[in-house]
């Protein structure tokens, strides 16, 4: 899908985007303001006095900080009547840039800006071919108008990809991309088309024709060959007060804007605000903020995956798509007293996380950090929750929920009859521990919370495609959705491929490959398109962070502590096994620290309903 | 510590020869150095030194034949500030 003119007319055509962008600039200034800025401002906390001048600029700044304009090129896809690249130039010190839009409204008005060393073109994405490089590129909420509402998921996804290579290609190496994307969220596809039901007809009848937001999993699938995720925020509480600022704006001016639009056009945009906020309130759609860079080396995929290639998940109960317990044992079960000599006091065997590099503070503290970290976020119920811990390991996450969180009811799952053997004999207040698969979990009654740090590496095996994987992965996150009371969160903590290529062997296979797979028979790591498409259908997403270097910073200490008993671990394990574990920790650490993987932290929120 | 003897040094433990029978022309595949080996190396190399290599060095090692090249890389790369205190 290489040729520029049958991908523009995959997306919203230009009659379509002149219909919206192109009524009268004054109607438009009544309601966005002087700056004319049309998408998702970044406001301050609810107590803290704010303005929606104030909340645009800051978005921008957002940006402008973290691609690093000054005295660089950008290209913004999309560009609106022109106030980013205008505040990149003048306030950040940008040195070039270029707008696209296929409004001749806003590209006049965005040429009267006279910026200098911008320009603002008349022209689709789909055509454009820079003379020079770009150091970095924006597009803020522009993929709506992408791929038009009669294409399938399958088709968007080919669009995107489309998308994603062209920005590659117009890119430096290591240049970065600045996104904010409207997402479909409880609402999918087929759900968000016209005729079922009156927000989803004004949408996409009267505002925004010819045009269909994307599933998240849908643009991970369209950028992940080509971009590594540096920063990810869900914003969506954002645009509810961006709609409201909007529609308290547009209500100042009711009277100027009905002589502007008319009566019937006028009416039509007071209920296209109100629509909009209830659109973020319900979540239907969501706003994400997303910093990517891209890759030194394009990731080559075994399978290119369709959303449509995803096999159905099995019933629970079924085979278990993912390490049996004496694979998943082999690696757990070494020894307790040697992990005890590397891993440390808390005996947790999954990454730490520092505040940032120059947090000083050692493995313990960064340990208690990363589970603060998740239940602050978990257990925000108050009273007593009920919590389930999926790979509970040798305890850690539960010890340190029971002694800092107030959690006294707690169930914890593991493979390894060492780990549950520890735990026998250093139990954990009001904590259940079971040598138990999840695929075979009959909870008593409902969990408020489910952590799982460290377990989803052996949910899929070695030797299956990506679209059995998303099926297997599917299979939990259903599993997880049925055992959480409404309002119910996961904590997802995995290792996953960044830079890897997708094989059905773990990074490609070759020397290290055969290695880790040596270390974890039967296991495979995910590539994130297929953890975003296994809890779509299931869950809202509301923290995904790629940290690398908190890993390789873990695998550091354990090394380090693992050489300082080099020989008393010899003792207990032999020569052979503690080298195999040397070899590991090292090679993981660079691994880690090139990006070949990375290590995914998710905070996930049960839908109200299974998303059809 | 000099970041030739760290080298060889490194190249010793990972490859369990004595130091003494590491040179510089060395090919990695005569040390039966695979890219396996070769990540223990760095890491066992930044331990010794202190030094954190930048990501295109680790990323470039991949095509590196000799240990010669692998000391020129290495000078070239330079000392990043310490991935974290020395034990």
């Amino acid at each position: 899908m290489t040729n520029p003119g049958r991908l523009a007319a995959l997306g919203t055509s230009p009659a379509a985007i002149m219909h919206h962008y192109d009524l009268p600039e004054d109607f438009f200034r009544l309601w966005l303001g002087p700056d004319m800025v049309y998408s998702c401002g970044w406001w301050r906390d609810a107590d803290l006095p704010d303005t929606l001048a104030q909340a645009q600029d800051r978005k921008i700044d957002f940006f402008a900080g973290r691609l690093g304009v000054q005295g660089r090129r950008v290209l913004d896809v999309g560009c609106g009547w022109g106030a980013l690249l205008d505040r990149f130039a003048r306030v950040h010190g940008a040195a070039s840039g270029v707008g696209l839009t296929l409004s001749p409204g806003q590209a006049g008005f965005a040429a009267r800006r006279n910026v200098a060393e911008v320009s603002y073109l008349l022209q689709n994405w789909t055509g454009h071919e820079p003379s020079v490089p770009y150091d970095a590129i924006t597009c803020i909420e522009a993929t709506e108008h992408f791929a038009s509402d009669r294409l399938t998921p399958d088709e968007k996804v080919e669009v995107y990809r489309a998308f994603f290579d062209r920005a590659a290609s117009w890119l430096r190496p290591g240049g970065r991309m600045g996104l904010q994307l409207i997402c479909l969220d409880n609402v999918g596809h087929g759900g968000s088309r016209a005729g079922r039901g009156p927000f989803t007809d004004l949408i996409s009848n009267d505002i925004f024709p010819d045009s269909m937001s994307a599933s998240l999993s849908e643009l991970v699938l369209g950028w992940e060959t080509h971009f590594e995720l540096d920063e990810f925020l869900d914003h969506s509480r954002h645009y509810q007060r961006t709609f409201r600022a909007w529609t308290l704006a547009y209500r100042e001016s009711e009277a100027l804007a009905r002589s502007l639009v008319g009566p019937d056009r006028c009416r039509t945009y007071a209920r296209y605000f109100a629509a909009g906020e209830a659109f973020f309130r319900l979540r239907e759609q969501s706003l994400y903020r997303v910093i990517l860079t891209k890759r030194p080396q394009p990731k080559v995929w075994a399978v290119p995956m369709r959303p449509s290639d995803i096999p159905g998940a099995a019933e629970p109960g079924g085979e278990s798509a993912g390490a049996s317990a004496s694979a998943v044992g082999s690696h757990y079960d070494v020894s307790n007293s040697f992990y005890q000599l590397w891993l440390g006091p808390s005996m947790m065997y999954s990454s730490a996380m520092w505040a940032d590099t120059a947090d000083r503070g050692d493995l313990e503290q960064a340990l208690h950090r990363k589970i603060d970290f998740f239940a602050t976020r978990l257990l925000t119920g108050g009273g007593s929750p009920r919590v389930l811990d999926v790979g509970c390991g040798w305890g850690g996450t539960l010890r340190r929920l029971a002694q800092e969180h107030q959690v006294t009811d707690a169930v914890g799952l593991t493979l390894s009859g060492a780990q549950l053997d520890y735990l026998t004999r250093h139990p954990v207040p009001g904590a259940d521990f079971r040598l138990e698969d999840w695929n075979d979990h009959r909870p008593d009654g409902s969990y408020d919370a489910i952590f799982s740090f460290g377990a989803f590496e052996h949910f899929a095996r070695d030797g299956t495609s990506g679209p059995q994987r998303v099926a297997g992965y599917r299979r939990f996150f259903r599993s997880c959705m049925e055992w959480l009371a409404p309002g119910g969160r996961l904590a997802l903590e995995t290792i996953a491929h960044d830079g890897a290529p997708d094989t059905d062997a773990p990074l490609g296979r070759g020397p290290l490959g055969d290695f880790v797979l040596s270390l974890y028979p039967e296991s495979l790591c995910p590539h994130l398109g297929e953890i975003v498409l296994g809890f779509e259908p299931y869950f809202e997403l509301e923290v995904l962070r790629s940290d690398p270097g908190d890993f390789a910073r873990t695998c550091r200490a354990w090394l380090t502590a693992l050489r300082g008993h080099e020989h008393e671990a010899a003792t207990v394990v032999g020569e052979q096994v503690v080298r195999a574990f040397l070899r590991y920790l090292a090679s993981s650490e660079i691994q880690f620290r090139t990006r070949i993987v990375t290590n995914y932290r998710l905070v996930l929120h049960r839908r109200p309903d299974v998303r059809v | 510590m000099d970041i030739d003897v760290a080298l060889r040094d490194s190249i010793a433990r990972v490859c369990g020869v004595p130091a003494e029978q590491v040179n510089p022309n060395s090919t990695l595949e005569e040390l039966g150095i695979d890219s396996l080996a070769a990540a223990e190396i760095i890491t066992d190399v930044e331990i010794r030194t202190g030094i954190e290599l930048p990501m295109d060095v680790l990323r470039g090692l991949g095509q590196l034949r000799t240990v010669a090249e692998i000391t020129a890389q290495l000078r070239a790369g330079g000392g990043q500030a310490p991935l974290q205190s020395q034990p």
